[in-house]
C-alpha cells in the first residue's frame, strides 16, 4: 500500500488495456509501454496483465505505508528510495514509512511503479485501466493526486529484491540511420498519397511534438499532402493509426485514442512498437521504417519472445 | 532437464557432507560447476601488514587504516560497470563508496544482479574489462577499505 505525494497530474492507474468495447464507443486505455509494464509485473511474480503505476510527469513521489517489494521499469528516473539511487528496471524492498521518488527522466517518458499482486482498484469492463475520457476505471477514474491511498493485490509480500533486468531499449534496439525507428505499416488511404508525399514520409527525420499525450501524438517535419482532397466518413480507429490531417502533419493515435475518426489514415504503427514511441520524449527525433503484415506479426512474436525468456530466467531468482 | 536453485541448494548441502571437493556435471545444454569452500572466507580480505610500519594513509591527518577488499562475482555472467544504456559508470577507481553502494552490474541471461560494495572504502581498481564474462566468485574489483583508527589507537 502506497500514498501518492505528487502534487503533478497525469500519472494513472493502468493495465493492458479495455479490449473488446471499441463498438460501444469504449477506448482501450492501458499501459503506454506495455513491455514495461508486463516486465515490472514479472519482476515482482505477479501475473504479467496485473495494473501498475504509469508517471507520465516529473518528479515524483510516493510513500509506503507498509513494507513490501515493488518494481520500477520504464522510463530511466534515477529514482530514489530514501534518497539512495535505484537501477533502472529494478526490484526493490521497501520498509514502511520509506520515500519513492522519481525525477525527469534521462531515457525514456514513463515511468512505471509495480506492486505484488498489482495496483487494486476494481476492474471496470474486464480492465483496471484508467478510462479519463469516461471517467471510469483506474481509481475513480482520474489522475492520482496528492494523498490518494493505493492499494497492492498482495498484502503480506515475500521474496527476493534487488536485482533487475536488461531494458528492451537495451536488449532490443531499433535504429534507422542514426536515428530511433518506428515500425509502420501502410493503411487505407495509403495511396491516396502522391508517390512524392509518401517517399517524404519515409525518408524525412520526425520530431515528437509537444502536442502529445496518452490520446495521441502529432508530429513535426515536412507536410504530407493527399494527391487529391479525399473526404471520408468517421470510421473506427485503433491506437497505432497515423492519420494525416489538411495540415500535412501526421497524429498518431495511442493508447486513450477515441474509438473513431475521419482523417485519413497513412499507416499504422505496428503494436509491437507502441511501446517505442510510448517511451519517446517530446522534442526527440526519430524515423518511421515500413514494413509488412508478416513482418509486424513478426515483431510481436519477439516482444513475447523477450518476455519469455525473462519469465524463464526469474523463475530461477523468484 | 531444468535446474533449479533449489535443487543445486540441495546438491550443495548433499556436497558439503562428503569430501568431493568439486562436482561437475552438464549436458549439450547447461553445464553446472559446483566446487567447495576450501575453508577460506568468501571476501576474506589480505591481512594488512601492520608490522611494517604504519600503512602510506596513516600519514594523513584523518588517521585511516587500508585494506584491500575484493569484489567478487555472486554468480556466472558478464560483468557491467554501468546500468544498460548508461553514458556513466557507476565507478570508477578512485571513487569513494559506502556500505551497501552498487559498484557494478553482473548481467546473467536478461538478469542484472547487484554488485554491492561492503565495507566503505575506495575503489582501487578493476580486474575485469566491462563486458568480459565472469566466473562464480572471481574478483571484479577491489577496494581500499577505509576504516578509521578506534580512539586511543592513534599513530
Amino acid at each position: 500500500m502506497i500514498r501518492w505525494c505528487s502534487k503533478l497530474p497525469l500519472s494513472s492507474v493502468q493495465d493492458l488495456g479495455r479490449h473488446g468495447h471499441l463498438a460501444s464507443g469504449v477506448g482501450t486505455s492501458g499501459a503506454m509501454d506495455q513491455l514495461a509494464l508486463m516486465a515490472g509485473n514479472l519482476l515482482l511474480g505477479n501475473a504479467p496483465e496485473l495494473a501498475g503505476i504509469e508517471i507520465q510527469m516529473f518528479p515524483a513521489r510516493c510513500r509506503f505505508l507498509q513494507d513490501g517489494r515493488f518494481a520500477l521499469t520504464g522510463a530511466d528516473c534515477q529514482a530514489r528510495l530514501n534518497g539512495r539511487l535505484l537501477p533502472p528496471w529494478w526490484l526493490a524492498r521497501a520498509r514502511r514509512g520509506d520515500v519513492l521518488e522519481w525525477f525527469p527522466p534521462r531515457i525514456g517518458a514513463r515511468a512505471y511503479l509495480c506492486l505484488p499482486g498489482g495496483v487494486d482498484v476494481p476492474p471496470v469492463l474486464g480492465s483496471r485501466s484508467t478510462q479519463l475520457r469516461g471517467a471510469f476505471g483506474g481509481l475513480d477514474g482520474r489522475f492520482l493526486a496528492v494523498d490518494d491511498v493505493v492499494k497492492a493485490g498482495r498484502e503480506n509480500d515475500e521474496g527476493p529484491a534487488d536485482f533487475g533486468v536488461e531494458p528492451p531499449q537495451s536488449a532490443m534496439p531499433q535504429e534507422q540511420k542514426g536515428l530511433p525507428a518506428i515500425r509502420v505499416m501502410p493503411a487505407a488511404e495509403y495511396d491516396a498519397f502522391s508517390a512524392a508525399a509518401r517517399a517524404t514520409f519515409w525518408d524525412s527525420e520526425w520530431r515528437l511534438s509537444p502536442q502529445s499525450d496518452r490520446y495521441g501524438c502529432r508530429m513535426t517535419g515536412p507536410s504530407i499532402r493527399l494527391e487529391q482532397p479525399l473526404e471520408i466518413r468517421s470510421h473506427g480507429i485503433v491506437p497505432g493509426v497515423i492519420q494525416i490531417p489538411p495540415g500535412g502533419q501526421p497524429i498518431i493515435q495511442l493508447r486513450d485514442a477515441q474509438p473513431s475518426g475521419g482523417y485519413p489514415k497513412f499507416g499504422a504503427v505496428i503494436e509491437a512498437d507502441l511501446w517505442r514511441l510510448g517511451q519517446t520524449p517530446i522534442g526527440s527525433r526519430l524515423r518511421f521504417v515500413r514494413v509488412d503484415y508478416d513482418q509486424a506479426l513478426q515483431a510481436l512474436d519477439e516482444n513475447r519472445q523477450w518476455l519469455d525468456r525473462l519469465a524463464c530466467h526469474l523463475a530461477m531468482y523468484i | 532437464m531444468k535446474i533449479d536453485i533449489q535443487r543445486i541448494a540441495r546438491l550443495m548441502s548433499w556436497l558439503a557432507d562428503t569430501h568431493i571437493h568439486e562436482l561437475e556435471w552438464g549436458d549439450d545444454r547447461t553445464s553446472l560447476r559446483l566446487r567447495r569452500d576450501p575453508g577460506q572466507s568468501l571476501r576474506q580480505a589480505p591481512e594488512p601488514d601492520r608490522s611494517a610500519g604504519p600503512p602510506a594513509r596513516a600519514a594523513d591527518p584523518e588517521a585511516q587504516a587500508i585494506e584491500r577488499i575484493h569484489v567478487t562475482a555472486s554468480a556466472v555472467g558478464r560483468f557491467l560497470d554501468r546500468a544498460p544504456l548508461q553514458s556513466q559508470a557507476l565507478v570508477t577507481p578512485g571513487s569513494r563508496v559506502e556500505p551497501g553502494d552498487l559498484v557494478g552490474l553482473l548481467q546473467a541471461g536478461p538478469i542484472l544482479l547487484p554488485l554491492r560494495a561492503e565495507v566503505a572504502g575506495i575503489v582501487a581498481g578493476h580486474a575485469v574489462q566491462a563486458g568480459e564474462a565472469v566466473e562464480y566468485r572471481q574478483v571484479i574489483m577491489s577496494l581500499e577499505a577505509v576504516a578509521a583508527f578506534a580512539e586511543g589507537e592513534e599513530p
